[in-house]
C-alpha cells in the first residue's frame, strides 16, 4: 500500500468513527435532555450546553435574531440565535412535516436577564443533523368504512324521526 | 362538530374529517335516542329537572365530544380524551394530549371551540341557537351556575351573552393575529394562533396550540394582550352588559371588581415577597412576566403559562406558591367564564364580617343595614351569607379531597395541593401532576371535580338526588 493510500485510509477511518459518534465529535459534549435542563436548572444555569431535537412550529424572526423552539423526546425549549443561523432551518414540525433535527450549542439560562426571566438557551451555532420531511397521513380505510355506515344509519334514523314528528307522534 | 369538520376539509386533513364525521353521527344518533325516550314526558320543567338536565348534559356532552379526540390518535385512552373534553368544557385547561406540536388544525380548532363554548356554557349555547321553547329554559340555565338575567327573557339573555362574546372574538382575533404576524409567525398560522389565543384567553380556558403554552411565543405583547382578554373574560356577563348599556360607573362600584382588585393586590405583594425571599428572578420585569402573569392567570382561572410546570415546584418557593394556590381557589366573577368560589362570595363574606364588627361597636338598639353593590344596591341578607358560605365550604372541602387524592396517588403534599387547587378552581396551571402517566383513579377524580366546580355543586347534587329518588320509588 502506498503512503498516500495509507493516509487516505487512516483519514477515512477517522471520518467513519466521527460519523458514528458525530455528536460528541462535533460539539465536544453529549446533548443534554431538555427535561434535565428544566429539572436541574440551577445546576446548568449559565453553562454551555448542547441540545438535540426537532424544530417545532415557527421560526420567529426578531430583528437580527430569531426564536426557535426545539423539542426532544422529553420537552421543548426556546432557543435564541442569530437569524443567519436560523435560516439554515428548512422544515419546522407540524401536522404535515417532521421538522429538521438540529444540534444546538449555547449558554443555558434558568432566568434569562436579557429575556425577563425566561428559561432559554442562547445559541451561537445550529447544525442540521437530519433535514425534516413531509409526514404522510394515509386515509384510514376502517375509519372511512365506519363513517360510511354511521352516516347511512343516521340518515335512516333521521328519516324515521322526521316522519314521526310530521305525524305528531313526537 | 361541523365547524372542525369544515376546517378538516379545508385543510385537507382527511382522517380528521372522518373523526369529526363519526363524532357528528354519534351526536345525532344520541340526540334521536334521547328524543325517543323522552317523547312521552310532556310535564313542565321543574327546578329539579332544570338542574338534572344541565348537569347530565355536561356528561353526555363529554362522552360525545371525546370521540374525535380519541380517534385522532393523540390520546392514550378514551379516559384521557374525556378528561381533556371536561377540561375544555369547564374552561380548566389541564391537558393529557400527546404530541400536540404535530396536531392538525381541525383537532386544535375542536380543542379551542370546546373551551370557548364551555366558557359561555353549553346550555347558553343551546338556548341561543337550538331551543324553540323557552318555557323552563331559565331553570336549565340556572342549573349551569349562571343566574344573572341580563334581559327579562332568558333566551334574549343567552343571546346577549353570545353577542358580547362574538364581538370580543372578532376584536381579539384581529389583535392577536396582528401581534402574531409582528412576532414572526406567518399566515395562515398567525390567524389561527390569533383565534385560538383569543378563545383560550377569553374563555379563561388556558388551552394553547403548542405544548409550551404561552411560553412558545416568547412575546411580551402576547402576554400583555392575553392578560387583558382573560381578565375581561373573567368578569360577570351582567357587568359586561351594564357597561355596554352605558353604565360605566358599575366598573368602579361593583363588589366583584373591588374584591378582585383587593385580592389581586394582596396576593401580588405576597408573591413578590416570596420571589424576593427565594431570589429567583433578576429584575422587576421578570417578576411581572413570570410572577404577576401567573398570579393573574390563576386568579382569573385561565391557566396560561410562561414557565414550565416543574418550575413552580423547583423555583418558586412556598410563599409564592401559597399566594398562587389562594388565587386559584378564589377565582373570577360569578356568571362569567371563570371558575373558583368567585369574587362575589368573597365580597359578601367581607360585608357580613363588617356588619358583625359594626354591630359589636354600635348600641344594641341601633338598626344596621349592610349593603353591597352588584348591578344595584343590595341589602345584605342572611340568605346571601348562607349561600356564599355554603359554596365556599364545599369548594374548600373539594380542594381537601383533591389534595388527599393526589397524596394517595403518591405525589408530594405541595404538588398535590397545587394541582387540587387548579382543578377546584377550573384553572389549568399545573405542577406536573397531570400527565398521561397520572393514575386513572386520579384522572377520574379530577374529571368529577372539574364538573362539580363548574356547575357549582347544586345541579350535580340535584341529579344524584333525582336518581336516588327514582331508584327508591321503583
Amino acid at each position: 500500500m502506498r503512503r498516500g493510500e495509507r493516509v487516505r485510509l487512516i483519514y477515512l477511518s477517522f471520518l467513519a468513527v466521527a460519523i458514528i459518534f458525530w455528536r460528541p465529535v462535533l460539539t465536544g459534549a453529549a446533548p443534554v435532555p431538555v427535561n434535565d435542563l428544566i429539572e436541574k436548572s440551577r445546576e446548568y444555569d449559565g453553562k454551555r450546553v448542547t441540545i438535540s431535537g426537532e424544530v417545532i412550529g415557527d421560526v420567529m424572526k426578531r430583528g437580527n435574531f430569531a426564536w426557535v423552539n426545539v423539542a426532544d423526546s422529553s420537552a421543548a425549549i426556546g432557543v435564541w440565535l442569530p437569524y443567519e443561523e436560523a435560516k439554515k432551518i428548512t422544515h419546522t414540525g407540524s401536522y404535515r412535516f417532521r421538522g429538521d433535527t438540529v444540534l444546538v450549542e449555547g449558554v443555558f439560562h434558568r432566568a434569562c436577564p436579557e429575556h425577563y426571566g425566561e428559561l432559554d438557551l442562547h445559541a451561537d451555532s445550529l447544525q442540521i443533523v437530519s433535514p425534516g420531511r413531509p409526514l404522510s397521513h394515509p386515509l384510514d380505510r376502517e375509519k372511512a368504512l365506519l363513517a360510511g355506515i354511521l352516516l347511512l344509519l343516521t340518515a335512516a334514523v333521521a328519516m324515521v324521526w322526521y316522519r314521526r314528528r310530521k305525524a305528531g307522534l313526537l | 362538530m361541523l365547524f372542525p369538520l369544515a376546517v378538516a376539509i379545508i385543510a385537507r386533513e382527511w382522517n380528521a374529517a372522518l373523526d369529526f364525521l363519526i363524532g357528528f353521527c354519534a351526536c345525532l344518533l344520541a340526540g334521536f335516542f334521547l328524543v325517543l325516550i323522552c317523547a312521552r314526558g310532556k310535564r313542565p320543567i321543574s327546578w329539579t329537572h332544570g338542574m338534572v338536565v344541565a348537569s347530565f348534559s355536561w356528561i353526555i356532552g363529554m362522552l360525545l365530544a371525546a370521540i374525535p379526540y380519541y380517534l385522532s390518535g393523540h390520546y392514550l385512552s378514551y379516559l384521557d380524551a374525556c378528561f381533556d373534553v371536561m377540561s375544555g368544557f369547564t374552561t380548566t385547561g389541564l391537558t393529557l394530549i400527546q404530541d400536540l406540536d404535530h396536531a392538525g388544525y381541525a383537532l386544535n380548532m375542536w380543542r379551542h371551540v370546546l373551551t370557548y363554548l364551555g366558557g359561555q356554557g353549553m346550555v347558553v349555547f343551546a338556548l341561543t341557537f337550538l331551543m324553540n321553547d323557552a318555557g323552563g329554559a331559565f331553570k336549565i340555565y340556572v342549573g349551569e351556575a349562571k343566574d344573572e338575567k341580563l334581559l327579562p327573557n332568558v333566551r334574549n339573555t343567552a343571546r346577549a351573552i353570545w353577542f358580547i362574546s362574538v364581538v370580543y372574538l372578532l376584536v381579539g382575533t384581529l389583535i392577536f393575529t396582528l401581534v402574531a404576524l409582528g412576532e414572526g409567525i406567518k399566515m395562515p398560522r398567525a390567524f389561527l394562533h390569533g383565534l385560538w389565543l383569543f378563545m383560550g384567553g377569553w374563555s379563561t380556558g388556558g388551552f394553547a396550540p403548542m405544548s409550551q403554552n404561552i411560553l412558545y411565543y416568547h412575546s411580551l405583547l402576547i402576554e400583555l394582550f392575553t392578560i387583558i382578554f382573560f381578565t375581561v373574560g373573567s368578569f360577570n356577563f351582567a357587568l359586561h352588559y351594564a357597561v355596554w348599556s352605558g353604565d360605566r360607573q358599575e366598573l368602579r362600584k361593583n363588589v366583584e371588581i373591588i374584591s378582585f382588585t383587593v385580592t389581586l393586590i394582596l396576593l401580588t405583594l405576597l408573591t413578590t415577597a416570596g420571589f424576593m425571599k427565594a431570589k429567583i428572578y433578576p429584575d422587576w420585569m421578570a417578576v411581572f412576566r413570570k410572577g404577576f402573569y401567573h398570579l393573574i392567570s390563576g386568579h382569573t382561572t385561565t391557566g396560561f403559562m410562561t414557565v414550565y410546570a416543574r418550575q413552580f415546584i423547583n423555583d418558586w418557593g412556598e410563599l409564592a406558591l401559597l399566594a398562587l394556590i389562594i388565587a386559584m381557589l378564589i377565582g373570577g366573577s360569578a356568571s362569567s367564564t371563570a371558575g373558583g368560589f368567585k369574587g362575589l362570595r368573597m365580597g359578601i363574606l367581607f360585608h357580613a364580617l363588617r356588619e358583625d364588627v359594626r354591630r359589636l361597636i354600635r348600641p344594641e338598639t341601633s338598626v344596621l343595614v349592610e349593603k353591597f353593590h352588584h348591578l344595584r344596591e343590595v341589602v345584605l341578607g342572611e340568605r346571601h351569607v348562607r349561600m356564599a358560605l355554603m359554596i365556599i365550604v364545599l369548594y374548600v372541602f373539594m380542594f381537601a379531597v383533591g389534595t388527599v387524592g393526589g397524596l394517595l396517588a403518591g405525589y408530594p403534599l405541595l404538588e398535590a395541593m397545587f394541582e387540587a387547587a387548579s382543578v377546584t378552581g377550573n384553572v389549568g396551571l399545573s405542577a406536573g401532576v397531570t400527565t398521561p402517566a397520572t393514575p386513572w383513579g386520579l384522572k377520574v377524580l379530577y374529571i368529577i371535580m372539574m364538573w362539580l366546580a363548574r356547575l357549582e355543586f347544586m345541579s350535580v347534587f340535584a341529579m344524584f338526588a333525582y336518581i336516588a329518588a327514582g331508584l327508591k320509588n321503583r
